[in-house]
């Protein structure tokens, strides 16, 4: 499914050093496997969240298991409200309070696939539960309520108890098939996206693309047949990790996370997605492209990190990693001009039109022109992120529907036009 | 249908007429003859009178064959000695990049009743009939037809009304009926820095709709001609009308490009003798943004020299006095939702980052610019048109007063033109995909068919 699901600022409390980490990992297994691309198994993610082999790689034995308190499919929900329900009788017990619920529809196109923590036990088949986190805009207040649903699968997960599992290891990793690419570029394969856990020397995600999805036992030994180089971006927390707060977007080509842990002022994270092609298919068949970044707040205007010049995409014509730039449309005509470096101010009538009550804003191309015999203007369009000239307020909704969200910078992201009564980073940006 | 007048040779020395003075002679042969526009109304610039216009026919035919291919026979019109240097108009729809433009008489066959033209290509006419032509006057001709008198009411925009400055008002043949106004602006108006040219030797250029017999639109009119939609004789409204004004040039090459379905046009001229290029880009986007706005007028553009400062040459780069001052750049004008005229830019991908790539090159201009490797060819990218968000339009006198409203939009894709690499050879042919591009200056290409002359 290309419509896009979110975990909108996930509490993670105070925990050990490694067990925020640790928690982040099941929460990533969760929302992408259930949530985003689940089936109707209560027990294993949808066949194509992961890698057919081992896709779950490493981590303790009971990594996908521990902390499962309870499952079903006989969830439902009503219109506007925040309850989850179960037809069972003994579904919930009074201690899941403070759990999380993961609800998903095989199939589905509902935000309301998402995972939420559990903040009242109304009845052992009822609880209250913070639907601000996922949900569907309410008609009227767009506030994210539950919309009516019936037959929903349903997990209860203790990510405390999942987080102090023993074994971790720096191998651990989720191998990601985006196996909508196909729905994206014409006769695309999924490619796969390995995210590792990363120890030593640092806590840091690690970023891993395959544009033909070649994960596997390849002589021998588990890997890609066809690896990007690692983006590692350097430790993603300057402290303790914990406590944090954690906002997921994605779909079935794409995920952006971004974690923001209360011990730096700024945030660490990832972008991976099937970007539009713009090349041939012949020449480039299986176009994908990631960003990490660590302990920065993303930015349009930072010429190494982010979408200045944060993506790596594998370049065909010479078998390389090629960092790529972003490129968006300027408005005043002026080649040295950015729209990210528009400052508040006379000119906002530039980027505001009053006529239609809209914000002007850009795609983002990846060029790389700067590589000798390489010269590349345009190589894909990101279909995950516009960016608009920053004079627009943080967490404003963008698009004739509210379709994107200004999360900070002029940078956008995916949105339902959901309205927050809190800022989506509530631990910062 | 895409129709292109490929490398029309100017008069030029030892004449010595003023190429921007003839450019909208060349744009108003093509758009009525081979676009199929019509006259709404003119004063001095009678392109259908027989001054100009010395013959039509609808049933042209060129390449007689061996020896003669470039004879074209001109149905019902006996050919003459006097038809050398002439101007041959001719519509073709078998072969509209190639064989329809404009093309000088250089000799005739009385006995065929033939015209001999210069077609001016490597390449040899496809034999095609049915052609609908019309012959007209050399530029002598058009050039002792030029007036440049207002009207003589100070404090206003002179060139209207009763004003005997040549300029004539053409209407498309897009259904949506929308016009274009070309004029040779007068002493007055120039001199408060109207027209984009020094004294009488160039014209603007402004759509609009509800022009009149005199080839005027109306004072606060539906138009893209600021200093008469505001009706003022005020510097402060430097920039914001638009022509095509190749600067100190006494000959030039002109290429134009025309949809006659849209009846969207791009010009450009390339210097032969002194002076400089010039271009000028007008009618409706590609791919306009959805939902259109409610007038037609706010869907129309034009691209081109816009102040006296900015001495036309071909660039993508505009003229701005907000957010830099680069030499050399353009203007442009659009329509809008204020229902008054606004800015109009051409919009580029930039890099994010600031200043560009190794301190203010673009991409298109970096010295790594080469072929796509993925393409194997020249790579070429869409531009968008943006209007509404420019403040100021720098210019000999310095940044002029917030005349033009902000209210950025985008109007939709630039039509007919692309953006690629500049380093490609000056005014030649690439090949990008399936199809032939003519690079013009600075990144600029236009479609191309068959060869070109060095």
């Amino acid at each position: 499914m290309l419509t896009a699901k979110f975990v909108r600022a996930h509490a993670i409390p105070t925990l050990s050093s490694g067990q925020g980490f640790a928690w982040f990992f099941r929460l990533l297994y969760e929302f992408w496997g259930f949530c985003v691309n689940g089936d109707n198994s209560l027990t294993t993610p949808g066949a194509a969240a992961f890698a057919p082999v081992t896709g779950v790689l490493g981590f303790p034995a009971n990594f996908a298991t521990t902390g499962t308190l309870a499952s079903g499919s006989d969830g439902f929900t009503a219109v506007g409200q925040p309850f989850f329900n179960s037809l069972s009788a003994t579904a919930f017990s009074a201690s899941y309070v403070g759990k999380h619920v993961v609800a998903w529809q095989s199939g589905s196109t509902s935000t309301d696939d998402s995972v939420y923590q559990i903040t009242q036990w109304l009845n052992s088949s009822s609880v209250r539960v913070n639907v601000l986190q996922g949900g569907t805009p309410y008609s009227g207040s767009l506030h994210p309520a539950f919309t009516a649903r019936s037959s929903v699968n349903w997990r209860v997960v203790d990510f405390t108890v999942a987080a102090t599992l023993a074994g971790f290891s720096t191998t651990d990793s989720l191998i990601l098939q985006l196996s909508d690419a196909g729905n994206v570029n014409p006769a695309q394969p999924s490619p796969q996206v390995r995210l590792r856990r990363q120890t030593t020397p640092n806590l840091e995600v690690g970023v891993t693309l395959s544009p033909s999805g070649s994960w596997g036992v390849h002589s021998g030994t588990l890997g890609f047949t066809d690896p990007t180089t690692e983006l590692l971006p350097g430790g993603w927390f300057s402290g303790n990790e914990t406590p944090a707060y954690v906002s997921l977007f994605a779909a079935g080509d794409f995920i952006i996370s971004h974690y923001k842990s209360s011990n730096d002022v700024r945030s660490s994270g990832f972008h991976v997605e099937v970007p539009q092609r713009l090349y041939p298919q012949g020449t480039d068949p299986n176009p994908v492209a990631g960003m990490t970044w660590a302990i920065l707040v993303p930015s349009l205007l930072d010429a190494s990190n982010h979408y200045g010049g944060g993506f790596y995409m594998h370049n065909p014509p010479d078998g390389s990693t090629m960092q790529y730039y972003g490129a968006a449309r300027r408005f005043d005509g002026f080649d040295n001009d950015t729209l990210a470096a528009a400052t508040n101010g006379s000119t906002n009538g530039a980027y505001f039109n009053t006529y239609q009550n809209k914000f002007l804003f850009s795609d983002v191309l990846l060029q790389q022109p700067t590589v000798q015999g390489q010269y590349q203007l345009g190589r894909a369009r990101l279909r995950r992120v516009r960016v608009l000239p920053p004079i627009v307020p943080q967490f404003e909704r963008v698009g004739n529907n509210g379709e994107w969200l200004h999360v900070v910078n002029g940078v956008m992201w995916p949105w339902d036009n959901s309205i927050l009564p809190y800022n989506l980073f509530l631990g910062g940006n | 249908m895409l129709h292109v007048c490929r490398d029309f040779l100017t008069i030029g020395n030892p004449i010595n007429l003023s190429c921007p003075r003839l450019v909208h002679y060349y744009l108003a042969m093509f758009m009525r003859t081979v676009l199929g526009y019509t006259t709404v109304g003119q004063t001095n610039f009678n392109i259908d009178g027989g001054t100009l216009r010395i013959a039509t026919g609808a049933a042209g035919s060129i390449n007689q064959g061996t020896g003669n291919e470039y004879a074209f026979s001109p149905n019902a019109y006996s050919v003459s000695a006097a038809d050398v240097g002439r101007i041959l108009a001719v519509r073709s729809t078998g072969n509209p990049m190639v064989n329809s433009g404009l093309f000088r008489v250089t000799g005739v066959d009385t006995g065929n009743n033939w015209l001999f033209i210069n077609y001016r290509s490597g390449d040899l006419p496809p034999v095609e009939s049915g052609l609908t032509w019309a012959l007209y006057a050399s530029e002598i001709a058009f050039n002792s037809s030029l007036n440049f008198n207002g009207n003589g009411i100070t404090g206003t925009y002179q060139g209207q009304g009763s004003a005997t400055q040549s300029r004539i008002i053409l209407q498309s043949p897009s259904v949506l009926a929308w016009q274009v106004r070309l004029a040779h602006e007068n002493n007055y108006d120039v001199a408060a820095g109207t027209a984009p040219n020094d004294n009488n030797i160039g014209a603007t250029v402004a759509p609009g709709l509800g022009g009149n017999l005199a080839g005027d639109f109306p004072p606060a009119g539906q138009h893209l001609h600021g200093p008469l939609f505001f009706n003022v004789h005020d510097s402060t409204y430097f920039g914001t009308s638009v022509g095509w004004f190749p600067f100190g040039s006494n000959q030039s090459r002109i290429y134009i490009w025309g949809d006659d379905v849209t009846g969207t046009v791009f010009a450009a001229s390339r210097n032969v003798v002194n002076g400089l290029d010039g271009f000028v880009h007008f009618g409706l986007p590609e791919n306009e943004e959805q939902p259109l706005p409610p007038k037609t007028v706010q869907r129309l553009f034009v691209m081109g020299a816009n102040t006296g400062a900015n001495a036309n040459s071909i660039t993508w780069t505009t003229q701005v006095s907000t957010g830099g001052s680069p030499a050399n750049g353009r203007g442009g004008m659009a329509f809008g939702l204020s229902n008054q005229p606004v800015s109009c830019a051409y919009s580029l991908y930039n890099r994010l980052v600031n200043n560009a790539y190794s301190s203010g090159v673009a991409a298109r201009a970096l010295g790594t610019a080469g072929d796509c490797p993925y393409l194997a060819a020249t790579e070429l990218v869409t531009v968008d048109l943006i209007a509404g968000t420019i403040l100021n339009y720098s210019n000999i006198a310095g940044s002029n007063a917030s005349v033009i409203q902000l209210e950025g939009r985008r109007l939709g894709q630039a039509p007919l033109a692309r953006m690629g690499r500049s380093n490609y050879g000056y005014f030649q042919v690439a090949t990008a995909g399936a199809q032939l591009w003519l690079h013009l200056n600075d990144g600029m290409y236009l479609p191309w068919q068959g060869s070109i002359l060095p």
